[in-house]
């Protein structure tokens, strides 16, 4: 077993230091920066020139190198509530801090001059709306409409046939709003609107979905696995906060080639694989030696993520207009990856192209389809260990605990295998 | 009997179903609730621990009871939890065939103020015209619309008036069981009620009621069981948005009207719906301001610092509160400090 990191994972992380000291020096000089969150349109920002940090990427930031509590700290005193998502929130508290809020390594959050949202959920749009009324800062948001009539196997099809997947309703609706938001960023940025730079954007976007495509199929017919999801995580998702560039489709492709030269020499995670597993859920960022730990003790690889695989089948949109094909890309990704039948059907065909034993799903106590994924993959005969924590407060979990039960339902998965 | 020869009956969930369109389709409303203490524990597991409890218990109460009785359910997205009491629906109907479910219908009424929204609100109605006709057999004229939004419009601004005449809990029973009347009965009632001599009001701690929402007395009566008297509000199934009349008439109108009243604590703005609360409990006497919020129901505890900005009035925090309960200790001690009562 080697403890060989991958060489993708660490360009990535060195880029996105680089790009963050360049944007806060940016920032600091007097370029209007833009805090958006994961499930708005970064590309038309980009094509405007405005440089963007995505919400949820600065708060995993903080939150490894200590950072969070201070910045929950600001918002608390800001009379908000500091629990209420708090993942979210750390970042307006961090800007509430100002300077002094620096997190090692990285350095402050610059102040932005927009941020942007869509209002799924309750939550979401109170906390966009306290940039607003509370740090001051300018807020665009989006609507946040339903998916009323799924469609089946949606994966298959969305790329080419997104109009009629996503719905031509929700697509009208989005594209009136990134008409709007293109005003906005004209203003901020005193750039014009490029539908040709958006185009060149959309395609670069599509050959990274492609490679990342390539990435996933190529793990999910490998025997044994050649790379572990913690380290596919960093490496497919930092390129994804810079879709649209050439650095990202070539980061997309550097982590792909060095996959298949890992394949081509016969690398294993663990050379004796005795079990395949599939992790539904967000990662578990508190305790990620949970996944070492079964690879060490029961030979259990994780083999799968949705980190990779939404960048594979989640992203891709070819031809037609270019706002109307950047809509499609983010309307309804929630439905995707929480909501059955769409995210259920999913993840029981990702769980059997990746050939798995069994599911580990971790529930967390929040109101997103647990019941209905859990219920689909025992449908179609996978067992399912369900995990109930929440990855992002490890106060109630007991780290012994949740591996002996896990432990005991591999087991069972396996009666001649791990012991 | 087929749902032309009798009357259809249309379950609804949410404060963004526009129940003029059901009645101008010949069919009753019926608003899901469920009492406290019934078995939420297949509800709980179906859509998570993590949300309103009151959306757990819709569930629970479809579950049940017999939903037959409905010709179908239509939810909306007046909330998160609402929406995805919508979804657990869906996939129950789509998983367990054997339950019996009804149609499933989301009316996704959208609020932000721009022209897209409007429009995307306008299709929604449609769509909801489009599938009432299919599930009552029936085709409203122009004047069947037209009757059906005037007279909703005068049962609210009745209902109202009703807000200055009575203790908070007689208000909120009013106003729920208004829902369910056909709007000329509800304007018949209100209009007799107002004109009998009103009933004197309690001696107690006038307050304003603000967050979770609350479709039925049983909260409002707790709270004022510890010596308040609820005199205004802005809470969804409460006064909020009795005033907002549709401009005409039609399907655009009422498409309208349910575009701009979006000012609910899930989906209106925190300083504005603050700003309006204020005048509210000014003008009514309030002395203190109530903030109530269920278990995981967020959206209220967002709120909590505009409300203070925007008043000099106490703000009363009860939040957390398990579904149809009051803290009575904590309210009855704020009582007592805050609002000068002798309780």
């Amino acid at each position: 077993m080697s403890d060989d990191r991958l060489r993708s994972a660490r360009d990535a992380l060195r880029h996105q230091r680089e790009w963050f000291a360049r944007i806060s020096a940016e920032a600091a000089a007097g370029t209007p920066v833009a805090l958006v969150n994961a499930d708005v349109p970064h590309e038309l920002f980009r094509a405007l020139d405005v440089p963007y940090v995505v919400n949820q990427w600065w708060s995993s930031v903080a939150a490894s190198r200590g950072a969070a509590q201070s910045g929950l700290d600001a918002v608390a005193r800001a009379g908000l509530p500091r629990d209420s998502e708090p993942y979210n929130l750390i970042g307006m508290g961090n800007v509430l801090n100002g300077d002094s809020d620096v997190v090692p390594g990285w350095g402050s959050l610059p102040r932005p001059a927009l941020v942007a949202t869509d209002y799924t959920g309750d939550v979401t749009r109170k906390l966009f709306e306290a940039w607003r009324d509370v740090v001051g800062v300018e807020l665009f948001a989006f609507e946040s409409v339903a998916q009323t009539a799924p469609v089946d196997e949606w994966w298959r099809f969305i790329a080419d046939d997104w109009e009629r997947v996503v719905g031509s309703r929700r697509i009208d609706l989005m594209v009136a709003e990134l008409h709007e938001l293109r005003a906005v960023l004209e203003r901020v940025s005193g750039r014009s609107y490029d539908e040709d730079r958006l185009r060149e954007m959309l395609v670069l976007g599509n050959e990274q979905a492609e490679w990342n495509r390539r990435t996933r199929d190529l793990i999910a017919s490998a025997r044994p696995l050649p790379v572990r999801v913690n380290d596919t995580i960093p490496a497919v998702m930092l390129p994804q906060w810079h879709r649209g560039t050439e650095w990202a489709r070539d980061a997309a492709r550097a982590l792909h080639d060095e996959i298949a030269e890992r394949v081509a020499d016969g690398y294993a995670v663990v050379p004796d694989e005795r079990a395949r597993l599939m992790w539904i859920g967000r990662g578990l960022w508190f305790d990620m030696d949970f996944y070492r730990h079964f690879e060490e003790h029961y030979g259990a690889v994780f083999v799968w993520s949705m980190y990779l695989s939404i960048a594979a089948d989640g992203y891709a949109r070819h031809g037609g207009e270019p706002l109307r094909a950047l809509a499609s890309r983010f309307i309804g990704f929630h439905e995707r990856l929480y909501v059955a039948p769409e995210a259920s059907d999913w993840y029981v065909a990702q769980a059997r192209q990746h050939g798995v034993d069994g599911v580990v799903h971790l529930v967390s106590d929040d109101p997103r389809g647990g019941w209905a994924i859990t219920a689909a993959l025992e449908r179609a005969g996978i067992p399912v260990f369900v995990l109930r924590a929440d990855n992002a407060d490890e106060s109630t979990y007991d780290a012994e605990e949740v591996r002996a039960q896990v432990a005991e339902w591999l087991r069972m998965l396996r009666p001649t295998g791990p012991t | 009997m087929s749902a032309a020869l009798r009357t259809p009956v249309i379950a609804v969930v949410g404060r963004d179903v526009p129940i003029e369109l059901i009645e101008a389709h010949g069919a009753m409303v019926r608003r899901l609730e469920l009492h406290p203490g019934s078995d939420v524990a297949e509800a709980t597991q179906i859509l998570g621990t993590g949300m309103d409890p009151a959306a757990i218990a819709v569930l629970a109460g479809v579950l049940e009871t017999d939903a037959a009785p409905f010709d179908a359910i239509v939810l909306c997205s007046d909330s998160d939890a609402t929406q995805r009491l919508f979804y657990g629906l869906r996939e129950l109907a789509r998983m367990k065939p054997e339950r019996g479910l009804p149609p499933i219908h989301l009316v996704d009424i959208v609020h932000l103020p721009r022209a897209s929204s409007l429009e995307y609100a306008r299709e929604e109605v449609g769509l909801l015209a489009a599938r009432l006709q299919a599930w009552t057999g029936r085709t409203p004229s122009a004047a069947d619309l037209s009757r059906a939004v005037r007279e909703r419009d005068l049962a609210r601004l009745l209902l109202a008036d009703m807000r200055r005449r009575v203790d908070g809990a007689t208000f909120f029973a009013w106003r729920s069981s208004v829902d369910e009347m056909p709007a000329a009965v509800a304007v018949e009632r209100l209009r007799a009620a107002l004109a009998a001599e009103p009933d004197p009001l309690p001696e107690s701690v006038p307050v304003a009621l603000t967050g979770s929402s609350q479709y039925g007395p049983e909260v409002v009566a707790a709270i004022e069981a510890c010596g308040a008297r609820v005199v205004a509000d802005d809470c969804a199934g409460g006064s909020l948005g009795l005033e907002i009349g549709a401009r005409e008439p039609s399907l655009d109108g009422l498409s309208e009207r349910y575009w701009r009243d979006g000012d609910s604590a899930h989906r209106g703005s925190a300083p504005e719906r603050a700003a309006r609360l204020a005048i509210a409990a000014e003008r009514q006497g309030a002395r203190a301001i109530v903030s109530y919020a269920r278990r995981r129901d967020d959206a209220a505890s967002w709120e909590v610092a505009a409300v203070r900005s925007a008043t000099s009035l106490p703000v009363i925090v009860l939040h957390d509160q398990d579904y149809g309960r009051v803290d009575r200790s904590l309210l009855i001690d704020a009582l007592g400090e805050k609002g000068g009562a002798r309780v």
